[in-house]
């Protein structure tokens, strides 16, 4: 075990000082537990692993696409579509907001090690309770495009890079346009084939362009999941977030998410998260996706 | 130079960042310009203050000949201030001025430093130029058409219907580009109420050459960091009774939903624009339509109306810009709807249509406003139905009975008119043309002449200062009086207000009144019909009254005569500490008809208690020789209005009631004329402002020559904002007041000193409005709130004002007080506000009580009341008491209580006069009690009153406090206001001049120390 955890901060000091290296180089190896080897992306009956889905995008504009979320470590090709909502509710100064967006998303190879992946909310509706003026558009929401890049896998184990890009397609902005970026480094992990670790950590940066002012965020964040597939066709995830910004601490946000298998390729994943202790004034968010993987 | 100030925020940008933004802006620019039409941003979000807004409304244009410049400048002289009561401007505030209008701007005030000395917070508070209900200057004050006269109280930007959504500015400039003037103020929400300071405003006013109004832009940003609900309007606060509000639309008009803050969608209309009209003094009307969109969405309330934007979601980074104009027309009726119409015509291309037309007007008595005409669509089954017609339009015929109103086109119309308060006749029917600028002619209307009264009243007797005198009319057949009752187009509507005479809150003739001059005759129209006419000269004087009849084109002639009483003591003088004139924001009633009012109603001293801002009724008493009958005190009633205090227990923040204080230099170069600005303050906190500014004496060395006084102690709320500083607490009269400050308990907030150490107590006040008005019930819990105090040790004063703000509604000097031991001919304001800090005086709406106590059983060596000093008594003590009231004031009880309990109640002995037109039995009850039979074996106070027999009445709700009578005698307490008195009941006359009233009076308290040593409170 510890071999192999030295064996994966090897692997990041490499990618740190040598970001050219090709992924073969660097291989990952070690003695396996267990009888059957683990892939770390790939099982039997089941879509490859991927970690908690749910993303919270930035204060104030809690969907961004998929701005903000985990991406998977391991390459794969797939489409879903589903719906998450938001709620904040801070009675004492007579403030509440709901969001809901139905999204699209789908990923497609793009070389043997790398892909992408894209993201749209397609139907937002957000509805904010000032007192008693309420408002509650419905209209399109953002789009993102990542590009996903395995640099280091073997048996147990896989690293990617991506990066992300807010397109600007959000139509409730009227005088603005909202850009972004997301680098980022996912891995995942799977000390037992029906166990696997999630981690990442990204950049997310939006510039919400006005004609005199950019307001600009900066949310540095991490996630860590754990997910365990006990038996054909469910999944349980345990999850944290931990995320950073340029107005302090944002939050800690444990996350879950439960999931069923089916047919190899098609998936239900019901997640949910709950920002705590930090400027963040959202109280949960949850997200119902359906889709296939493969 | 004008003064800038600028807070910067985080959002301010390096160098390098303004480049590489420049170029994104460029291209989200291209893409935004393939998107949809192209919106101007201006400013939107710039932090600098180089940056200027675009102008406002460019599409729209008013011609004009021989107009010079649009001009922009800063108050330097009082002289400077536009005509009218409403009039707010003070040296430093801005103008921007053409020759059709003179628009001011509340001058942006600097920030007080953190470590700011007591001095120095006092001297800022009285230079903030910040009005109302905004948190900041940088808002409309005034608003006056060239000869015209000011009757806007403010226009002031919000985004929601919370404190914390108004705008805030910090900085304010001018500019005078070519023959345009503009002032800008920017700066943020509010963050002194919680509002979020990351959110940017820019708003630019700016008037041209020729405009009739001020164009305004405003520019809001969301720098923060959570999206908003944003209602981004303007809010004009028209104070409840100063303008009467009008928006077009279908069932609109003068009627609006009823305005729900907390169900903002019940009450939204949607119309393409707003106006306003006087309805007292030089008329002015006002009106207001968008630029931005052919829509204005709105709330309209009497007190409060804001138009503006549709609500909008505004993400961080994004914002709102809003375009209006606000313009302006001298005269009676909607007349600035001319420029509404001709504007919009511009804007959305809508074609209008002249309509002109005459109506034969009643001759000799030149009221402009003797007939005024609405224009409406029909219902579409052709009906008149208020719901379903859509109304357009008012017009006011001028003095030669000719009117014009501009309308759209190619619609059919229904013209009614009104007059008196009524709709009269059939609707006249007719259609536009479609085309574009045509002018209709409607016929003439010559509709049947008024009936008039012609009437003059003399005064006879001992000690009569002045002939002049009210008259009140009342239907004599009860059963007629709805068809003799009006209103403004349903304003104001009041059933006292029969027969309609006039605007409820303008001047005479008012409702169902009008004053009398000395020694003149004063003619005026009535609705046909038979009437008493009263009338009247205050509770120290007889009544009279004789029957009229006036019928259509006939002038009634009458002649009545009173006499004047002894009631109240030589040795004393009557005074009214609470009094409204136009100056304040919630009414219209002019100074001269005021002052008319102090002369009729025989009251000797007025504390002239505006909301807000200081009067003196300097020129009004000139003009009515009355120097030298009526002593003014200028003071002010201090009125927040802006709900930002927390209170235990309460979910919303709370503004902490009503203050008057005086006297209060009048000094009309200063913001509200030397009032201070009394927001965000709790009560200790404004006792600190004022103490330094009602007491004379120079530094800490000041001799307490003024009066801070608690009014309404438990009245209740209007629209959030509470009037009544005991019902803001909450506190319960019926529990002692703790003896130091808990923070879970709202009633310790009485002891705390929220100025700190050396700072004045929430209860350092010097007298507490113990009767207030003419509502029973209301006074009883008054009475509790006073009673309350006393038992906890804290000795006050008690008082009984009119605060009137009318004719008709809380008339003048009922209820007053009589200040015993002042004296018209030595009369000195440091002496005689030291005599009602101390409590010498009887409090009432008619009875005066004379008690007397004489602590060793001696009255050579009585005293009277007070609550100064306790008075040391002996076993021998007794107490003396004679009751006197004019023949019309009925009294049927005397009351002695002690310690807040009615120890004995007197109903024998008591005589009623016969005859409550004559003057005989004046004296109405005499007796002597020693303090020993009364239980008076203690440290206690007592107090002596006279009036009326009070209801049964309980508390219903638990709270401590009175609010259920049985006024029906049904052995019930479940009524909150007594029955209107039939003609036979002895309430009936005193209720013809006085609607509602419990004839009622009070002394102030005898404190008696009984045992020696320091005076122990009973409830302590």
């Amino acid at each position: 075990m510890n071999r192999r955890s030295l064996s994966i901060a090897i692997a990041l000091a490499a990618l740190t000082i040598a970001p050219g290296a090709r992924a073969q180089e660097i291989m990952l190896s070690g003695p396996l537990r267990g009888g059957e080897p683990p892939h770390p992306c790939r099982r039997p009956r089941a879509a490859p692993r991927a970690p908690i889905a749910i993303a919270l995008g930035i204060p104030g504009a809690p969907a961004l696409g998929s701005l903000g979320s985990s991406p998977s470590a391991c390459r794969f090709q797939g489409f879903s579509v589903g719906g998450q909502m938001g709620l904040l509710l801070a009675t004492s100064s007579f403030y509440g907001a709901i969001d809901a967006e139905a999204h699209l998303a789908g990923a497609i190879g793009i070389a043997e090690d790398s892909w992408l992946e894209l993201s749209l909310d397609a139907v937002r509706f957000r509805t904010v309770i000032n007192a008693s003026v309420v408002t509650a558009p419905i209209d399109l929401g953002a789009a993102t495009i990542t590009v996903n890049h395995i640099v280091a896998e073997d048996e147990i184990a896989s690293v990617s890079l991506f990066a992300r890009v807010l397109l600007p397609t959000e139509t409730s902005l009227r005088y603005a346009a909202r850009i972004g970026a997301e680098p980022g480094l996912a891995m995942v992990w799977t000390p037992h084939r029906k166990i696997s670790l999630h981690g990442a950590i990204s950049l997310p940066v939006t510039a919400t362009v006005s004609a005199a002012n950019t307001l600009m965020t900066f949310t540095p964040r991490a996630t860590l999941d754990a997910l365990w597939h006990p038996a054909q066709p469910f999944e349980v995830g345990l999850g944290v977030e931990v995320r950073g910004g340029l107005d302090g601490f944002e939050y800690f946000a444990p996350r879950l998410a439960l999931r069923g298998h089916f047919a190899r390729v098609a998936f239900i994943d019901l997640s949910a998260m709950a920002p705590l202790f930090g400027l963040e004034r959202q109280l949960a968010r949850g997200a119902l996706t359906f889709g296939m993987r493969w | 130079m004008p003064f800038v100030r600028f807070e910067p925020t985080s959002l301010e940008k390096s160098p390098s960042s303004r480049v590489a933004r420049s170029a994104v802006v460029s291209l989200i620019a291209v893409a935004l310009a393939q998107c949809g039409p192209a919106r101007d941003p201006g400013c939107l979000g710039s932090t600098s203050l180089q940056c200027v807004p675009p102008p406002a409304c460019r599409a729209v244009r008013f011609a004009c000949s021989g107009n010079g410049p649009a001009r922009v400048s800063r108050i330097t002289t009082r002289t400077q201030r536009p005509a009218g009561l409403d009039a707010l401007a003070s040296v430093g505030d801005w103008v921007l001025a053409n020759d059709n209008v003179t628009i001011v701007i509340d001058d942006v005030s600097p920030a007080l430093a953190l470590n700011a000395t007591t001095a120095q917070r006092v001297a800022h508070n009285r230079e903030t130029h910040t009005h109302h209900l905004a948190p900041s200057g940088g808002t409309i004050i005034d608003v006056s058409p060239s000869g015209g006269t000011d009757h806007l109280n403010q226009i002031y930007q919000i985004t929601g219907i919370v404190p914390r959504d108004a705008l805030h500015y910090t900085a304010i400039e001018s500019r005078q580009e070519d023959d345009t003037a503009v002032v800008i103020a920017r700066g943020f929400l509010d963050v002194s109420t919680g509002g979020d300071g990351r959110v940017l405003v820019t708003t630019r006013y700016e008037l041209r050459p020729c405009d009739p109004g001020v164009r305004v832009r405003t520019e809001l940003y969301n720098g923060g960091r959570v999206a908003w609900s944003s209602y981004l309007s303007d809010a004009w606060f028209l104070g409840d009774r100063s303008q009467t509000p009008f928006v077009q639309g279908r069932g609109l008009g003068f009627e609006h939903p009823e305005l729900q803050l907390t169900n903002l969608d019940a009450s939204l209309v949607r119309t393409p624009y707003m106006a306003a009209s006087s309805h007292a003094g030089e008329d002015t009307s006002y009106a207001t339509f968008s630029c931005t969109e052919p829509l204005l969405d709105g709330v309209v309330d009497p007190t409060i109306v804001a138009m503006g934007l549709p609500r909008s979601y505004v993400a961080p980074g994004d914002g709102l810009v809003f375009e209006r104009m606000i313009v302006a027309s001298r005269g009676a009726g909607l007349g600035a709807l001319e420029h509404v119409m001709a504007a919009r015509r511009q804007l959305f291309g809508e074609p209008i249509v002249s309509v002109r037309g005459t109506i034969e007007l009643p001759r000799g008595l030149g009221d402009e406003r003797a007939a005024s005409a609405v224009f409406y669509e029909p219902a579409p089954d052709g009906s008149n139905s208020p719901r379903e017609i859509t109304v357009w339009s008012e017009a006011v015929p001028d003095a030669t009975g000719a009117f014009r109103v501009s309308l759209p086109a190619g619609r059919r119309y229904h013209m009614q008119w009104w007059r008196l308060g009524r709709p009269f006749g059939e609707p006249v029917s007719f259609e536009t043309p479609t085309m574009d600028g045509a002018t209709v002619q409607l016929p003439p209307h010559r509709p049947p002449p008024l009936g008039a009264i012609r009437a003059s009243v003399t005064i006879t007797g001992e000690g009569v200062r002045g002939q002049d005198a009210e008259l009140v009319l009342v239907p004599v057949d009860p059963a007629t009086a709805s068809s003799v009752r009006g209103s403004v187009y349903g304003f104001f509507d009041s059933e006292r207000c029969a027969p309609y005479l006039g605007p409820t809150h303008g001047g005479s003739p008012g409702c169902n009144r009008v004053l009398v001059r000395q020694g003149s005759t004063v003619e005026f129209f009535a609705p046909n019909g038979t009437y008493w006419v009263y009338a009247h000269g205050g509770p120290s004087r007889t009544i009279a009254r004789t029957m009229v009849t006036v019928t259509e084109g006939a002038t009634q002639t009458v002649s009545l005569s009173l006499s004047q009483l002894s009631v109240f003591p030589t040795q004393s003088m009557t005074a009214d500490f609470h009094v409204h004139s136009g100056r304040s924001f919630d009414t219209s009633f002019p100074e001269l008809d005021r002052v008319l009012s102090f002369l009729v109603n025989d009251v000797d001293v007025i504390a002239a208690t505006d909301h807000d801002v200081t009067t003196s009724y300097a020129s009004a008493l000139v003009a009515l020789g009355a120097t030298q009958r009526v002593f003014v005190q200028p003071g002010v009633e201090m009125t927040p209005l802006i709900p930002s205090q927390r209170i235990p227990g309460a979910s919303l923040p709370r503004t902490v009631g009503h203050f008057n204080a005086w006297p209060i230099p009048f000094d009309d170069s200063l913001p509200r004329n030397g009032a201070p600005w009394d927001e965000l303050a709790q009560p200790g906190e404004l006792f600190d402002l004022l103490r330094p500014i009602v007491d004379r004496g120079v530094g800490v060395m000041r001799e307490r020559t003024g009066v801070i006084q608690l009014n309404h102690p438990y009245a209740g709320s209007k629209i959030g904002r509470d009037e009544g500083y005991f019902r803001t607490i909450r506190w319960n009269p019926t529990q002692p007041v703790p003896r130091e400050f808990e923070a879970s308990n709202p009633a310790s907030l009485l002891v705390y000193r929220p100025g700190g150490a050396d700072g004045n107590r929430n209860v350092d006040f010097d007298t507490i409005e113990t009767m207030q008005g003419n509502e029973l019930l209301e006074n009883l819990r008054h009475r509790q709130g006073w009673h309350g105090l006393l038992n906890a040790g804290h000795l006050r004063a008690g008082t009984a004002d009119s605060d009137t703000h009318s004719l008709a509604v809380e008339p003048m000097g009922f209820p007053r007080n009589i200040v015993l031991g002042a004296h018209r001919s030595r009369y000195n304001f440091t002496t005689f506000n030291a005599l009602v800090r101390e409590g010498s005086m009887v409090g009432t709406n008619g009875p005066f009580i004379d008690a007397q106590l004489a602590p060793t059983g001696a009255f050579e060596s009585a005293v009277g009341p007070s609550v100064r000093t306790p008075v040391a008594i002996t076993p021998n003590a007794r107490l003396r008491i004679a009751v006197r009231a004019a023949p019309w004031i009925p009294v049927e009880e005397v009351r002695i209580v002690v310690n807040g309990r009615i120890v004995r109640s007197i109903t024998e002995g008591i005589s009623r006069p016969q005859d409550p037109f004559g003057t005989a039995g004046i004296d109405r009850y005499t007796g002597e009690f020693s303090l020993a039979e009364l239980g008076v074996d203690a440290d206690a106070w007592i107090i002596v009153e006279a009036g009326l027999r009070l209801p049964t009445v309980v508390d219903s709700d638990n709270d401590g406090l009175l609010d259920r009578a049985d006024f029906n005698g049904d052995g019930v307490a479940a009524e909150e206001h007594p029955p209107a008195p039939r003609a036979e009941d002895p309430r009936f006359h005193s209720n013809v001049i006085v609607p509602g009233m419990w004839a009622w009076g009070f002394t102030n308290p005898f404190v008696v120390d009984a045992n020696g040593g320091s005076w122990e409170a009973p409830n302590r």
